[in-house]
């Protein structure tokens, strides 16, 4: 029994020093430091400015996911993070106060995507979210978690700026998917802008459904 | 008018003798290691460890030096001499992460990115240079003698040899990182020193000394790191040839 509770508490600690591409690794926009830079090395971090606070990625680990429609040939991509509460502070991409917010987008794609080594299909694609085919969703802690569609979008784009497919050691390993995104949208008569949003994630068979 | 030519007369015939001395040469072969402070660089090609620590990771880290130099030192008077000579030093450096390893970006082509996982970088470089050094010993009669030296050396870059460490788990054999992807140090260098040491005899005599601080005030001696700390060593003389003094 000691020796198995040994054996396990080592290979936990081997687990703890192993680079794992799945962290989440924030580097500060010097222009400001609450959004992550943007960056194309699949640093699972995404954030975006909205009217005086800010949805951010808070140190998950791939925080974002991505998942193909074969029935409607689209392709759902969503971002799992919080929103910023007032009094807040950020270090390093962890937020002091919070709420639990996630923002997905579905959009047709002409081209069967229906598996992560295939994301090199969207490089260079741009997606206008006022196309009445895309759809744009919200969740949010401070609404119970109910997932909301977001009907009335002034103006807004998701930008594919690179894909990248990593291999390491020789290996396919992930695809890195790095961007950017802003949205103006009215909700409840209340109008929403999401700016300078931008995303830096590594999408492997784990993140994609 | 006669009396201050006079006082000035007997002044200049009172000077110690030893400014009369002429200078006494001697050869010197010293080998030694010294260590240097560095923090490691930020390269493109190297994904970042951790948040927001810039890019690699500062870390620090030392620079070791192992040097050999051949030193004629003139001796302007019993106790002070000056030497230079010629001076062949080797320095490593390790470059790695907190993790077992860390990823390098060997190459990008088209959509297709390829990653490498290293455990650790080593660097060789060997400089040339001239020495410069300025000794003050406290007695110049042969018996053991506590000296302080000052110095610096002029340093030109000759070779660099980089070995990188893969991961073994995980390294497909067939495939590598060219070590010429790998930066170099700097071409010169400049670092400064102190020492304190103790001389063990007089015509043919021996020396060991430490030396602190020592810092390198300009370029690097690792393509990996900066050179921008404190360090200090070690260094062990003989000294011989040395020619007898006229008086």
């Amino acid at each position: 029994m000691k020796k198995t509770l040994i054996l396990c508490m080592a290979a936990c600690l081997f687990a703890a020093c192993e680079d794992n591409l799945e962290r989440s690794i924030w580097i500060s926009d010097p222009d400001d430091f609450n959004l992550p830079k943007y960056t194309e090395w699949g640093y699972n971090t995404f954030g975006a400015k909205m009217d005086g606070s800010y949805f951010l990625s808070c140190w998950r680990e791939n925080p974002c996911s991505m998942e193909w429609h074969a029935n409607d040939s689209t392709l759902e991509f969503t971002m799992n993070g919080c929103q910023t509460l007032n009094d807040y502070m950020v270090f390093d991409g962890y937020i002091t106060k919070k709420d639990y917010m996630s923002l997905t987008i579905i959009f047709p794609c002409d081209s069967v995507i229906d598996n992560y080594k295939k994301l090199y299909l969207l490089d260079g694609k741009t997606i206008d979210l006022t196309d009445t085919t895309v759809k744009v969703l919200v969740t949010l802690e401070s609404h119970n978690y109910w997932t909301e569609p977001i009907t009335d979008i002034r103006s807004g784009e998701l930008c594919f700026k690179r894909i990248q497919n990593l291999y390491v050691d020789g290996k396919f390993e992930e695809s890195i998917v790095s961007g950017t995104f802003d949205i103006r949208y009215v909700k409840d008569g209340e109008k929403t802008r999401m700016s300078d949003g931008r995303f830096d994630i590594g999408i492997n068979q784990s993140f994609f459904w | 008018m006669k009396r201050p030519i006079f006082l000035a007369v007997m002044l200049l015939c009172m000077m110690p003798r030893s400014f009369a001395i002429e200078p006494v040469w001697a050869i010197n072969v010293s080998a030694g290691f010294d260590f240097v402070g560095a923090t490691q660089r930020n390269f493109d090609f190297i994904r970042a460890f951790r948040s927001n620590e810039t890019i690699s990771g500062a870390r620090d880290k030392t620079i070791g030096t192992y040097h050999l130099s051949i030193m004629p030192e003139c001796y302007l008077t019993d106790k002070f001499s000056l030497s230079t000579g010629l001076r062949v030093t080797s320095a490593g450096s390790h470059f790695n992460s907190d993790y077992s390893f860390f990823y390098f970006k060997a190459k990008e082509e088209g959509l297709n990115t390829y990653y490498f996982r290293i455990n650790s970088i080593q660097q060789e470089n060997v400089y040339v240079g001239v020495p410069l050094e300025f000794r003050f010993t406290l007695r110049g009669d042969g018996r053991p003698s506590p000296y302080f030296r000052c110095g610096t050396t002029f340093n030109f870059r000759c070779t660099t040899k980089s070995t990188i460490n893969y991961t073994k788990r995980y390294h497909d054999p067939t495939a590598s990182i060219d070590s010429k992807d790998i930066p170099t140090a700097d071409n010169f260098t400049l670092p400064v020193y102190c020492a304190a040491g103790c001389q063990f005899g007089h015509h043919n005599s021996f020396s060991v000394e430490i030396t602190f601080p020592y810092l390198v005030l300009a370029g690097s001696m690792s393509g990996m790191h900066f050179s921008d700390g404190l360090g200090g060593g070690l260094r062990m003389t003989y000294q011989f040839l040395k020619t007898k003094s006229e008086n």
